[in-house]
């Protein structure tokens, strides 16, 4: 099958594999609310519209989540999660612990579920989100604090009921 | 190590299974002595496992084909090409349905082929793999797929070698290592030269019906998919971390 060797080709079909992910990530992100696949779309669009050869040499999967990113900042969502305490909607049926992550700050939300769903290393998450190695590490110290003390208190509630 | 504290970062990188081994055994002899910083590490593992079990089974659903139209919008580089590959594809695996398959393109290949391999090999009780010791099986594998191939060390997660064997794959030959656990149960490795692409894909995952889950990766002298019908993801997982870390290091 030679037009397999077609870099373009081979790009967007490594781009259509990893659209399961991206899906997943949108949907963890905001959980449940906000449309997640208006997100990838977008996502997507942007990807066919900048795709160059370097994009398949470099770390595809890094570039397609760094575009969700930026999209997902720049799109309302984003913006309104980013205002001071304003927790996010998530669906009434949603776990517990789905709608915890609503709570934080969307960096911390991001980095948290890149490590965790997308098992990406430290430093292809900070390549992901622009940011420095070390703000990565903070960040997901703080997220996972505070999910962990957020399911604590919960357990303990329902003990109490 | 005695500090009263550590770097928080290594706990996190305990945590997410990036330490590497020496660090790895220090940290755990210091958590040993510190039950409150382990319980901690061990309510951050439960919380990765709480969020990747809530999700798992989204990789398995089926692309809207909205999302696909998506990307192929833009007409300004022609794709007939891929069009094409993508109907047949498509038309293949309905033919097939063996699995539930996660994108078109030579990863979904590789996964059928090697979800087959497992399924018509693992099941072997007298001759799973060829008769030959490991480091011939090898160096023939290796010359019949004109690349090294290599059998990677899974004792840590309780898998022996058991060997391998040849296979024909769509256009060159393949290859099936094969490992077996204490209680029996098998895990394949199959190596297909066909698959191979430029880039480096990391891990992805496919399951199908009957159990069998997949992870395979491909770089740009290889596919490479374990597969298993009896670990569970989490388990398989872990495996395919530690072959894809030898493999391509």
């Amino acid at each position: 099958m030679p037009e397999r060797c077609l870099p373009g080709v081979q790009s967007q079909e490594g781009i259509a594999a990893l659209i399961p992910h991206l899906r997943r990530y949108a949907r963890a992100l905001a959980a449940t609310g906000a449309a997640p696949d208006d997100l990838v779309r977008a996502t997507l669009e942007r990807a066919a519209q900048d795709l160059k050869p370097a994009h398949a040499r470099a770390d595809l999967r890094v570039w397609l989540f760094s575009l969700l990113h930026e999209t997902y900042v720049a799109s309302a969502a984003g913006r309104d999660m980013q205002g001071a305490a304003a927790p996010g909607e998530a669906e009434p049926g949603a776990a517990a612990f789905e709608r915890a992550i609503v709570t934080l700050p969307p960096l911390q939300r991001e980095i948290f579920l890149l490590v965790t769903l997308e098992d990406m290393s430290y430093e292809q998450v900070a390549k992901t989100l622009d940011i420095p190695i070390g703000t990565v590490m903070s960040r997901l110290s703080r997220a996972r604090e505070k999910l962990r003390l957020m399911l604590l208190n919960e357990a303990r509630l329902r003990q109490v009921k | 190590m005695n500090p009263a504290r550590l770097p928080e970062a290594d706990l996190h990188a305990y945590v997410d299974g990036r330490l590497d081994v020496a660090r790895r055994a220090a940290l755990e002899s210091w958590l040993a002595a510190r039950p409150a910083e382990a319980a901690r590490v061990a309510a951050y593992r439960v919380l990765g496992e709480r969020w990747r079990a809530a999700y798992a089974t989204m990789l398995e659903e089926p692309v809207p084909p909205a999302l696909l139209c998506a990307l192929e919008a833009k007409p300004a580089r022609r794709r007939p090409l891929l069009r094409a590959a993508v109907g047949v594809a498509a038309g293949a695996l309905i033919a097939l349905g063996v699995l539930r398959y996660l994108a078109p393109g030579p990863a979904s290949d590789i996964v059928q082929r090697a979800a087959m391999a497992h399924t018509v090999y693992a099941a072997e009780v007298q001759h799973p793999v060829e008769p030959r010791a490991r480091g011939e099986l090898l160096e023939w594998l290796s010359e019949r797929l004109r690349m090294k191939v290599q059998a990677p060390e899974l004792h840590a997660a309780g898998l022996a070698f058991l060997g391998g064997r040849l296979l024909p794959g769509d256009a060159a030959a393949a290859a099936l290592l094969m490992y077996e656990g204490q209680s029996g149960q098998r895990v394949t490795l199959y190596w297909g030269p066909e698959f191979r692409q430029a880039r480096e894909t990391g891990l992805l995952y496919a399951s199908g019906e009957r159990g069998m889950r997949v992870y395979y990766w491909l770089d740009d002298e290889c596919g490479y998919a374990l597969a298993s019908a009896e670990l569970s993801q989490e388990e398989l997982h872990a495996v395919a971390k530690m072959a894809h870390e030898q493999l391509e290091k």
